[in-house]
């Protein structure tokens, strides 16, 4: 009874130090380790008539761990963005990670190179201690699940797509949306996986003018996501 | 006579639209939604990517819905960005009337005509433009930039009109009835 009172304390207390508005026109989400409870509050053009949120019910489990972070200076962080875990993440410069995308590093180390973009509801966890290394120009969308050993340079992975635990996807690849690769499955440079499974080599040539795209989306989705990379120092 | 209920999932709006309190929806500023419109929990809409703010004009929008509607659970909605002129910039999303979007849809389409269904699991390319009365199945994957005529049923990944659907097909997808039931 006096251990859950405890608890339930130190999660108000936490809530309260994250400093969350309690009415305000944008939604709030607040993060722990069991539940992802959003409090929307909404104001649509043409509605005014907006009733308050429920309070929020204290978690019953511990809190998440909190992983050491090593966040560059010139990267986009929403402050909606989940990281968890025991081990170190490690993000370069000038990536942005989107509102809602998780990235837990429980089973190991996560490195995330320069100019990377993660899309939110992305899950980004590291296979085991060995840890999960993804290199620059990586851009991960919506709903992707990556727990390989690593993702190459100017790789693309789309939307709904999963990465078995221990794969290695070369540099430049692409793959296609709800496209799936195998536990420990190796994946050569260059390659495309299209429709369901197909793959092919791309000689496009397109490596640059792809890169080009990806450091122009970055600079306009700095202008767009409200960064909040103090939040996940400690 | 049903139990009162103090707090419903959904937040009810003059319009009719009701939001699910457990939806995740950024930069509401940016979206218009037309009236009767259902948004299940744990939908993600991206009113935020929108177009940088020119000079004199105001009141960007990222995307536009008409009326009557759903979005089921753990859909995602996000305007498409593309390069034009050496900038990189979010387009504007419409959607029609009687739009239905199923459970775990991920849609970065450009326009969607009215009485559109998009089955679950589905995935929107960017810059897809849906016309009227088209029925996607389940797990499909449109591809970007592609346009998909009216009066079609569309499966497959990529998916491919597979069958013209009949003139009564507004009917068939008409969305009032599950409105009411919501």
């Amino acid at each position: 009874m006096g251990a859950c009172g405890k608890l339930e304390h130190s999660l108000l207390h936490l809530l309260l130090s994250l400093g969350l508005p309690s009415n305000t026109a944008q939604p709030i989400t607040t993060s722990t380790l069991a539940t992802h409870r959003n409090i929307t509050e909404t104001c649509f053009q043409g509605s005014l008539a907006v009733p308050m949120a429920p309070k929020p019910r204290p978690s019953e489990l511990p809190p998440a761990p909190k992983p050491v972070v090593h966040l560059a200076q010139s990267i986009v962080i929403s402050e909606q963005a989940s990281l968890t875990g025991n081990f170190p993440i490690r993000v370069g410069q000038h990536t942005v990670i989107h509102p809602r995308a998780k990235l837990n590093s429980l089973a190991g180390p996560i490195t995330i190179g320069d100019f990377c973009i993660v899309s939110e509801r992305a899950l980004i966890a590291a296979p085991d201690q060995d840890g999960l290394e993804i290199e620059s120009y990586v851009v991960i969308e919506t709903n992707a699940v990556v727990e390989a050993r690593r993702v190459g340079e100017g790789t693309t992975v789309e939307v709904g797509v999963k990465i078995g635990k221990g794969a290695v996807v070369g540099s430049n690849c692409k793959i296609t949306p709800l496209n799936k690769i195998e536990e420990s499955e190796i994946v050569d440079d260059s390659t495309v996986i299209y429709g369901v499974g197909q793959r092919r080599i791309d000689i496009s040539g397109s490596r640059d003018a792809r890169r080009k795209l990806t450091e122009k989306q970055v600079e306009a989705l700095k202008q767009l996501i409200p960064s909040n990379r103090t939040k996940f120092m400690s | 006579m049903a139990p009162k209920q103090s707090r419903g999932e959904y937040i009810e709006t003059d319009t009719g639209n009701k939001v699910s309190r457990k939806s995740v929806i950024m930069g509401s500023q940016n979206i218009i939604l037309g009236g009767k419109t259902i948004i299940q929990a744990d939908c993600t809409i991206r009113g935020d990517l929108r177009r940088p703010a020119q000079p004199g004009s105001q009141g960007q929008v990222a995307l536009a819905v008409g009326r009557f509607c759903i979005f089921a659970r753990s859909t995602v909605l996000r305007p498409p960005g593309k390069m034009h002129r050496g900038v990189y910039s979010h387009y504007p999303m419409k959607l029609g009337d009687h739009v239905f979007i199923g459970d775990g849809a991920v849609v970065e389409a450009a326009i969607i005509g009215s009485y559109v269904h998009i089955g679950k699991d589905c995935v929107i390319g960017k810059f897809a433009i849906i016309k009227d009365c088209v029925k996607i199945e389940d797990g499909t994957v449109i591809a970007p930039n592609s346009v998909i005529p009216p009066f079609s049923l569309v499966a497959g990944r990529p998916g491919v009109v597979v069958e013209e659907l009949p003139e009564t097909a507004p009917e068939m997808l008409d969305l009032k009835a599950v409105y009411k039931q919501i």
